[in-house]
């Protein structure tokens, strides 16, 4: 028979596979074999993973003003110095990541998301491309924002400096924004301009000197979070940090996250080829693989006792 | 009227008017009044030329004038005329002597009204006059332009018909409100883009087809014809052919209009057509020019003449009109005129006038598209579609709601939230932008997220769907197994949108001849005055009966088995009594009928053949059967028959025919003999002849007959009653008179010619009746057995009487020897409703029985007593008027067999509409006749059979095949596939994107109820039109749950479309309930993976990306049964696309998610977090998968099980399915 005439009939070779005992059973041992290594795995290399997450909002707001942090963080005069310390608990090889954490911002939110321009962020030549940027858009006097939108606004001006024994430990800036956005989302030729000019300062301010390609905080503000608790990459310390050092850290809390609750965490963190520390997908795999052993066993006797 | 004229006048078909007077209808009215009052009242109301000459009150005009209309109306609607033409006609009696004297003074005002009642309802074409024929109507030209556009209409036309699917409206609107900037959730381009790339393809395939169209028409109106003009015949191209033009056609030319013929070569003027490309029969029919204007023709002068006739209509086989040459009327029928799109075939030319032209041709006017149904799945899916609609609803009432909380919850702090910012201070004073209060925002939230779940109606589904039947009707078509080798025909889908109700039919409902049977008719036997001339030795002359011409041998070109007895009778000739009776029923068979006779040469030059065409299967068989006992028929025209008597030449003249038509189900010929009697010759069905025979004279013979007719049908033969009359002189001219007035009436004509009919055909003396057999269609008995086994009812509805229907009953194995056979034959509504009443009581007897056997035998009872209903069509008369219909379906519900005989085409429509109206059940009609088309229009499917009784049925039809048998395949194989693959793909489309808008709608819990989309605006849009769609249209068009052979088998399988295993509510509340869970599993494991880390919104997008589509993909993949390469191609080809299209978007550096992919790829927990979700996604499916095909498997599980470890289970298997097929008749 020729393919043709194979192909009107409807008589094409073909496999039919049907779920006979043997594969239901052999399927499920198979997935739980596979899986429950792996969950192990997984869970093994997040617990290799030495992570410290200190929150500071609340603790480095002096007590005098616990009851109106709004108006200590909006105020000009308070000092936003902040020291604090703790133990690290393990040996952390380097690169030790610094992240800061936010709980409930909501960096998914339509309004927010939208309010960017990539254009402009991309080459000088849209500089006044801002028609997507409500309500940062252009200064009062009609010029052109740069970077402009809420996003750029908004971003996050809480700096750290770590210290072991007096001793600054240096923060390095390297490679903590994607080389992706670098050389192709952010131009090397854009600088800021009138940038937190406004009435309303909502956080960090640029040096106008530099390209917006090399502002690496700024670039990773701009990638934003997937989901309303986030962390993003502050910088790495490369050196390892010993079991039970002191670490000290001069927090500058300049973030208003107080107006609507937020939290704010540093978190030091090695990495692992899962990422950071997290149980869940080992826990899942390992949940997953289990029943899959139980349900070939219980096959295997549905099979055994009550044969068709 | 002329009393003095010549016995042997021209027939009436070409009436000699020349001693008529010029407007002949109200001559001497009087005298024929006085002898037959009731004939000229019916001819006066039939003639609405009348109704406007007159001196009467204008109320009297006036009522009558409503008349006429009525009667014109009611004529249309051939099947009550008859009645309401009687009814007028003694209405009208009072005020006929007014208008009878002022006739001569009116003639003039006479004359005028007939053009004034012309305007109203016919047409006037002047002949050779193109100019006088257009210049107060603009006929259509005869340019055809099937093509639907030109190029200036196309675009806007296109769009408009596009848009009348309801599905591209929705489309239409959902991105007309994503252009609103408050709601701008997509891109603009985005948005637009599905709907514009659907509407593309679509506008490019109709362009295709249209440019095709267009050029097949400018072929077509560039042929040439030959045209009279100022000096003789000129070319002229078709396209230039005006209404009114004289034009000539020579021997297998196609005709370029419908035209009125005025002459042919013949000197008779008759012309030969083939209609093979208007109706498919391949057969010559006969067209005739009327004897004035051919002798017109044949004067070299220009010929004028006023044809008057009615408005373009469809109706291929009507045609009224008259034409009006030298002042004298002459009528016009349906053997006038020829059609466009006919060949002329033996005829060596044809001159005729245009008189319809282009669009307005019958041919074009037929042009019409399929029928077009809805399929009972796509009405059950608009119900769920209907479900998903407020699914939808509620899931953008939760997110506005929950919206309007959050708003109101936070209202202090909007202004200043960074990610809100309610107000912007960048001019000067703060103001708010993008926020029109809290209760437009919420509208716009709902509105959004309207936007952004609109694939939760599947709209693509629609697409696929056509997508899907196109291909499952190309593999019908191609299927081996439903060509018809005999025929070179394949199988036909001319609806394309129920195909899967095939897969769960209930009811059959099958005419008889031509469709269980083959419609080839041949001879058996005869009765002649009373004499049984069966059981003497027949044989098969060695070369039959043949006849001497011009030195060369004519003969038959079939061959009959002749008695040999009878034909020694024959032979005797007229001396005794009984050769005379003999001689007159051969004569009588020879010619009553209208079949031409044709000569074939041979490739013996010394042998021709005569062939004999026409209409009629039956009539052929008796003239061969004549021709072979000695009566040949040689030639016919319009006006006289040759009939070769035993060697001796003989010429009769055809005075007059009435036609076979239903109501009277019989012909008649009035022939002028060459010992110059007048004798009418009819054969029609025993029922209508019985009534007009002569009963005093012979009943013992008539009662000799009758019990012949019973052996004859008990055989299963198609009998046949013959008788005649001599007329006398007064008799002839009385009829002639009326006959003629009616022929030229413009309306109601045929309701007129039936009664005139009706009037001679009386008081006959029968002369014999003949058994013609015809034979089963090969494979029809299998064929029923198979789909009573499929629990597949089939009713048997056929025209034969009930010992034929009977008979054929038992040879198909519809009826077996086990049945009970209950027969309802009343002639009263009171005896009707009884015998029904008593029928129920007896078949629920019987029922009961079986069960109670069947319970005592076990499972394996298959000992009902099964129940065979026979009634005949004058019980179904009392049954269809209302009141027993009940009864008669309680009754028929519960036989397995149901035999209609004797029923009239609307009675077996009515008979359809009889079940449908009272079950769910669906109803197919099968058949290949005219009389089986208000059937098949009916029942749910309609069947036609491309047989022997030409193409209405299949005109008619959703389907056409050329054998019964092909039933089978048909229901069993393709509707079974048909209605699984397209039950499966309604519920996968459903899941497949009320899987995604789930994901979007979990993630739109986590962004503020702001209606944020983590994944990609572009993969949104082609996740229905590219992503996922192609795998579930190449599976719905090539998976097959179980292989041909084993669905043939066992019949039984068929079962599950009856108990609607494929489709339910049950099964999409479960797709539902799994894909809540399956859509959960894809959001939630990145969620929780994920949490407070560092991953941005496109990158853990695109993993949800991949994941939905991975994951349906592979949801398809466990349902997948017959994996061909195809199959795999599609399915995982599509996963393949799907990454490189989320890769392509992602190498844009001017979109959002620029390199995400890349990024987020290189993590392990991307990887891990897509295993875990296909894992445990699928998992629960797979267990109830696994569970309930172990525990409870369906008959099509076990079956393929069965198939697959070959048969060793079949056993087993084959008794739960007799269970389940048991079932529901015990209930």
């Amino acid at each position: 028979m020729t393919f043709h005439s194979r192909f009107t009939q409807q008589e094409l070779p073909a496999c039919k596979p049907i779920l006979t005992p043997g594969w239901v059973i052999s399927s499920f041992i198979f997935v739980g074999i596979i899986f429950i290594p792996i969950g192990l795995a997984s869970l093994f290399a997040s617990e290799r993973v030495v992570e410290i997450v200190h929150r500071y909002d609340t603790d480095c707001v002096p007590a005098s003003y616990r009851n109106d942090m709004l108006a200590y963080i909006q105020s000009n005069e308070t000092n936003k110095t902040c020291t604090r310390t703790f133990l690290v608990p393990k040996q952390m090889k380097s690169p030790v990541y610094i992240y800061y954490q936010l709980d409930n911002f909501y960096q998914n939110h339509r309004r927010y998301v939208k309010s960017r321009s990539d254009k402009q962020l991309r080459s000088r030549a849209s500089e006044n491309d801002t028609s997507s940027c409500d309500p940062e858009d252009v200064t009062s006097n009609k010029s052109a924002i740069v970077p402009c939108g809420l996003i750029a606004w908004s971003l996050f001006n809480d700096t750290y400096g770590f210290s072991v024994n007096n001793t600054l430990l240096g923060v390095s800036k390297k490679n903590i924004a994607w080389k992706s956005d670098q050389q192709h989302k952010f131009g090397s030729d854009v600088y800021p301009k009138n940038f937190q000019s406004g009435g309303l300062i909502g956080g960090a301010k640029l040096n106008s000197s530099i390209p917006l390609s090399q502002q690496v905080d700024l670039i990773v503000w701009m990638r934003t979070a997937a989901l309303p608790t986030f962390r993003k990459l502050y910088g790495k310390i490369e050196v390892d940090l010993e079991a039970n050092t002191e670490l000290t850290v001069v927090i500058e809390n300049n973030y208003n996250t107080y107006s609507f609750g937020g939290k704010k965490k540093l978190v030091l963190s090695t990495t692992s080829w899962i990422g950071g520390k997290n149980d869940f997908l080992g826990i899942a795999y390992i949940t997953l693989g289990g029943l899959s052993l139980f349900l070939a066993i219980s096959f295997l006797l549905i099979y055994i006792i009550k044969p068709r | 009227m002329a009393s003095n004229r010549p016995l042997l006048i021209p027939s009436p078909r070409t009436p000699a008017v020349e001693d008529l007077p010029t407007i002949p209808i109200f001559a001497d009215l009087a005298k024929p009044n006085s002898e037959n009052p009731k004939l000229v009242m019916r001819m006066d109301s039939n003639n609405p030329l009348g109704n406007h000459t007159n001196t009467e009150p204008t109320l009297n005009s006036s009522s009558r004038r409503s008349i006429s209309s009525v009667q014109s109306r009611a004529s249309r609607g051939n099947s009550v005329s008859g009645k309401s033409v009687s009814g007028v006609s003694f209405d009208l009696s009072g005020s006929r002597p007014v208008r009878h004297g002022s006739r001569g003074a009116e003639s003039d005002g006479f004359s005028m009204s007939q053009r004034e009642l012309s305007d109203e309802d016919a047409r006037l074409i002047y002949i050779n006059d193109p100019e006088k024929s257009n210049e107060r109507y603009e006929f259509a030209g005869n340019t055809v332009r099937t093509g639907k556009y030109s190029i200036l209409t196309f675009l806007p036309r296109n769009l408009f018909e596009q848009f009348h699917r309801i599905a591209y409206i929705y489309f239409l609107v959902i991105a007309i409100l994503n252009q609103l900037p408050q709601l701008a959730v997509f891109g603009r381009t985005a948005s637009v883009l599905p709907l514009a790339i659907v509407l593309l393809v679509t506008a490019i395939k109709d362009a295709y087809e249209d440019w095709r169209r267009h050029r097949s028409d400018q072929i077509e109106n560039n042929r040439m014809a030959r045209v009279l003009g100022d000096d003789g015949f000129q070319e002229k191209k078709w396209k230039n052919i005006r209404v009114g033009e004289i034009i000539k056609i020579s021997a297998n030319d196609t005709l370029p209009c419908d035209i009125v013929l005025l002459s042919t070569s013949d000197p008779t003027g008759v012309a030969y057509v083939q209609t093979i490309n208007l109706d498919g029969e391949s057969n010559l029919k006969t067209r005739y020019a009327r004897q004035e204007t051919i002798s017109r023709m044949s004067q070299k002068e220009r010929m004028s003449g006023l044809i008057k006739c009615e408005k373009p209509s469809r109706n291929i086989y009507g045609f009224q009109g008259n034409m009006e040459v030298d002042g004298k009327r002459l009528s016009l029928g349906p053997s006038n005129i020829v059609l466009r799109g006919c060949e002329l075939k033996n005829t060596t030319w044809a001159i005729g006038v245009a008189v319809y032209c282009g669009r307005e041709t019958k041919a074009m006017l037929n042009n019409s598209g399929a029928p077009s149904k809805r399929s009972r799945l796509e009405t059950h899916m608009n119900r769920e579609t209907l479900f998903l609609s407020a699914f939808l609803i509620s899931l953008c009432t939760i997110v506005s709601v929950l919206a309007a909380v959050w708003l109101r919850r936070h209202r202090d702090e909007l202004d200043y939230l960074p990610y809100y910012r309610r107000k912007s201070y960048a001019k000067g004073k703060p103001e708010n932008y993008n926020y029109y209060g809290w209760g437009w925002e919420i509208v716009f939230t709902f509105l959004m997220s309207v936007i952004v779940f609109q694939i939760m109606i599947p709209i693509s589904l629609y697409i696929s769907m056509e997508l899907v039947r196109v291909g499952q009707a190309y593999f019908m078509i191609q299927d081996n197994k439903l060509y018809d080798e005999a025929s070179n025909s394949r199988f036909q889908c001319r609806a394309l949108n129920i195909n899967e109700d095939l897969g769960q039919i209930k009811y059959v409902f099958s005419d008889k001849t031509g469709t269980l049977t083959e419609n080839k008719m041949e001879f058996q036997c005869a009765s002649i005055w009373g004499v049984d001339y069966r059981g003497g030795t027949t044989c098969m002359q060695g070369d039959g009966y043949s006849v001497q011409v011009d030195g060369q041998v004519w003969r038959p070109k079939m061959k009959v088995k002749v008695d040999l007895e009878l034909e020694r009778l024959s032979k005797s000739g007229k001396q005794t009594e009984e050769g005379k009776h003999i001689h007159d029923f051969f004569l009588a068979l020879a010619a009553c009928n209208t079949i031409v006779p044709i000569v074939v040469d041979t490739s013996d030059p010394a042998v021709r053949l005569i062939d004999y065409q026409g209409e009629s299967p039956d009539e052929q068989a008796l003239v061969y059967a004549a021709a072979a006992y000695g009566f040949m028929l040689m030639e016919r025209t319009s006006g006289h028959i040759v009939i070769d008597v035993h060697g001796e030449r003989q010429r009769f003249d055809v005075l007059g025919l009435h036609e076979f038509d239903s109501d009277r189900k019989r012909m008649s010929v009035i022939l002028g003999c060459p010992d110059n009697t007048v004798k009418v010759f009819v054969k029609g069905a025993d029922t209508s002849m019985f009534s007009i025979i002569d009963k005093f004279s012979n009943m013992n013979i008539i009662r000799a007959t009758e019990s012949h007719l019973h052996n004859f049908s008990s055989l299963g033969l198609r009998t046949l009653v013959v008788g005649m009359r001599d007329l006398n002189g007064s008799e002839f001219e009385q009829w002639k008179f009326a006959f003629e007035t009616a022929s030229t009436a413009l309306i109601g004509r045929a309701a007129l010619l039936r009664k005139i009919a009706s009037n001679i055909e009386n008081n006959l003396s029968i002369l014999g009746a003949s058994g013609i057999e015809d034979k089963l269609q090969q494979g029809v008995p299998e064929a029923i057995e198979s789909l009573r086994m499929a629990g597949i009812k089939v009713w048997v509805l056929t025209g034969d009487k009930q010992e034929t229907a009977i008979s054929i009953g038992y040879s198909s194995k519809l009826l077996t020897s086990n049945m009970t056979r209950i027969i309802i034959n009343n002639n009263s509504k009171e005896s009707c409703k009884k015998s029904l009443e008593d029928a129920i009581v007896t078949s629920k007897t019987l029922m009961t029985q079986s069960g109670i056997s069947q319970n005592t035998e076990g499972i394996s009872g298959t000992a009902e007593t099964p129940v065979a209903l026979i009634i005949d069509g004058t019980s179904l008369v009392y049954v269809l008027d209302g009141e027993l219909e009940e009864q008669l379906f309680q009754l028929a519900s519960g036989c397995s067999v149901v035999l209609c005989c004797r029923v009239a085409p609307l009675q077996k429509a009515g008979i359809v509409a009889l079940i449908k109206k009272r079950t769910d059940d669906m109803t197919l009609a099968i058949g290949d006749g005219a009389n089986d088309v208000s059937m098949i229009q009916m029942a749910d499917v309609g069947i036609g059979i491309s047989g022997q009784e030409g193409r209405q049925a299949v005109m008619a039809s959703d389907f056409a095949m050329g054998q019964f048998r092909f039933l089978v395949p048909l229901l069993l194989v393709h509707g079974h596939w048909n209605y699984q693959r397209m039950g499966y793909m309604i519920l996968y489309n459903f899941y497949r994107n009320a899987v995604f808008v789930l994901v979007l709608f979990w993630y739109v819990l986590y962004t503020c109820f702001s209606v944020t989309t983590a994944i990609n605006e572009w993969s949104s849009v082609l996740y229905s039109v590219i992503y996922s769609s192609v795998p579930t249209i190449v599976v719905a068009i090539l998976d097959k749950d179980l292989s041909s052979r084993t669905l043939l088998k066992h019949p039984q399988l068929y079962g599950s479309g009856h108990r609607q295993e494929c489709y339910n509510s049950k099964l999409f509340w479960l797709t539902m309930l799994d894909t809540v869970w399956q859509s959960g599993v894809i959001f939630f494991v990145p969620l929780f993976a994920y949490w407070s880390s560092v991953v941005d919104g496109s990158s853990i997008g695109d993993l949800w990306t991949l994941a939905v589509v991975i994951l349906v993909n592979i949801h398809l993949a466990m349902d997948v049964i017959r994996w061909t390469w195809i199959v795999h191609a599609a399915i995982w080809g599509s996963i393949v696309a799907t990454c490189i299209c989320v890769i392509i978007i992602d190498a844009i550096p001017s979109l959002r998610g620029y390199w995400a992919i890349f990024h987020i790829a290189k993590t392990g927990s991307f990887w891990l977090c897509l295993l875990g979700i296909l894992v445990a996604a699928v998992l629960p499916r797979f267990v109830v998968k696994v569970l309930y095909q172990y525990f409870t498997p369906c008959d099509v599980q076990i079956a393929r099980e069965a198939e697959k470890f070959g048969y060793s289970r079949e056993l087993e298997g084959m008794q739960i399915e007799m269970n389940t097929i048991l079932e529901p008749r015990q209930r």
